[in-house]
């Protein structure tokens, strides 16, 4: 079974389908660029591209492009 | 990197080549094929999102455990990941490699009779505190002594995590959990005196917070060539964030950041906060 992906902009790719809204992601990044809206992760635009939401991730829900 | 082999090779393959098909296809056109893999193929896709609560770090863990295996360029077919019961214990499932789920506590006998029936294989153990020192102590005891080669991860929430958060033998003297409500009455068991009372000896802690430490003591861990026992600290949030005073995983992972410091060289004894090798 596929994972349903959506590009929240920038090098970020959100897979909704493994992603619990644990907001770790969200406490880790540096650049505060990830928020939850209602039950979506979003991108400020102010991505860095250190990969530190995709090392923190517990459930691979989040993949940085290099 | 991942990306660039996956589109030149197979566009339409997400997670990197893991079938007999893909190999032989590979192999046959470009032998150093298994260069390119990365931990991605190690893990089974069709199984996630995993069972595990938001943010625990049990999915850290298990992530970083097939990228120290991936690292080593260990071939899927050389490594059997072997599990007790618990909710650490079902993180033996989601590799895709070899692997056993059995009894509670009977991981490391398990995993001894999978390193006697074929030394070739690389064994490793991945259990709760409650699986690996409580009812499996004995094991652990034996197992250590004998110097049997294989890497113990051990995932430390100081509880029983599945069963509702009742203190188990890590549970730190005067932590309130489901069944000690004044607070534990007991010393936590030492897991490092323990170990480290064999004459040849490999122990580590790490964290969920601290993954570059984690991911070198799990490499040192499995190419150690004898026992190895890396306790990881990891905070069960559903059980006991609330009477531990964090109600979130980002309130967990900082608590273990303010709480622990890496000690890159310690001398001979790791103290209760500090995280670390100590080896022979
Ligand atoms: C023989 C036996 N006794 C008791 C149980 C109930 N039981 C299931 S999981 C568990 C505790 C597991 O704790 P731990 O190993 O720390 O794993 P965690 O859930 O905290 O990751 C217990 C007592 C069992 N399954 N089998
Ligand atoms: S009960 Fe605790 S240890 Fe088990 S998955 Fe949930 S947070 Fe993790
Ligand atoms: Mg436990």
């Amino acid at each position: 079974m596929e994972a349903e992906k959506k590009k929240i902009g920038g090098p970020l790719t959100w897979i909704k389908g493994y992603c619990k809204l644990c907001s770790i992601c969200v406490y880790i990044c540096p650049a505060k660029d990830l928020m939850i809206k209602g039950n979506e992760i979003v991108s400020l635009g102010k991505c860095t591209k250190c990969q530190l939401c995709e090392k923190f991730c517990p459930d691979f829900a989040i993949e940085v492009e290099k | 990197m991942a990306n660039w082999k996956v589109t030149l090779l197979r566009p339409d393959e997400e997670h990197g080549f893991s079938s007999f098909q893909d190999g032989v296809f590979l192999l046959f056109f470009f032998p150093g094929w298994w260069f390119l893999m990365s931990y991605k193929d190690y893990i089974k896709w069709e199984r996630m999102p995993s069972t595990w609560c938001p943010g625990c770090g049990i999915g850290i863990v298990l992530k970083y455990a097939a990228m120290a295996i991936d690292e080593l360029k260990i071939p899927k077919e050389d490594v059997v990941v072997v599990s007790g019961i618990g909710c650490s214990g079902r993180s033996a499932g989601y590799f895709d490699v070899e692997s056993l789920h059995g009894l509670h506590g009977r991981a490391l006998a398990m995993a001894e009779g999978v390193k006697r029936g074929n030394r070739k294989l690389k064994v490793v153990v991945i259990s709760g505190d409650g699986d690996l020192l409580g009812i499996g102590g004995n094991h652990l005891l034996h197992t250590s002594r004998r110097n049997v080669e294989m890497c113990v991860i051990c995932i430390n929430n100081e509880i029983y995590g599945m069963t509702g958060g009742q203190m188990s033998p890590t549970t730190k003297k005067g932590t309130v959990t489901l069944t000690s409500p004044e607070g534990s009455p007991y010393n936590p068991v030492n897991a490092q005196g323990l170990i480290t009372s064999n004459k040849d000896h490999f122990y580590a802690r790490s964290s969920v917070f601290h993954l570059n430490h984690l991911k070198k003591s799990i490499q040192e861990g499995i190419s150690r060539g004898g026992f190895s026992f890396i306790e990881v600290i990891s905070y069960c949030i559903e059980n006991n964030g609330r009477r531990l005073g964090f109600k979130d995983a980002p309130e967990m992972l900082d608590l273990i950041r303010k709480n622990y410091k890496v000690n890159p060289s310690p001398a001979g004894k790791l103290g209760d906060l500090e995280l670390g090798i100590v080896k022979t």
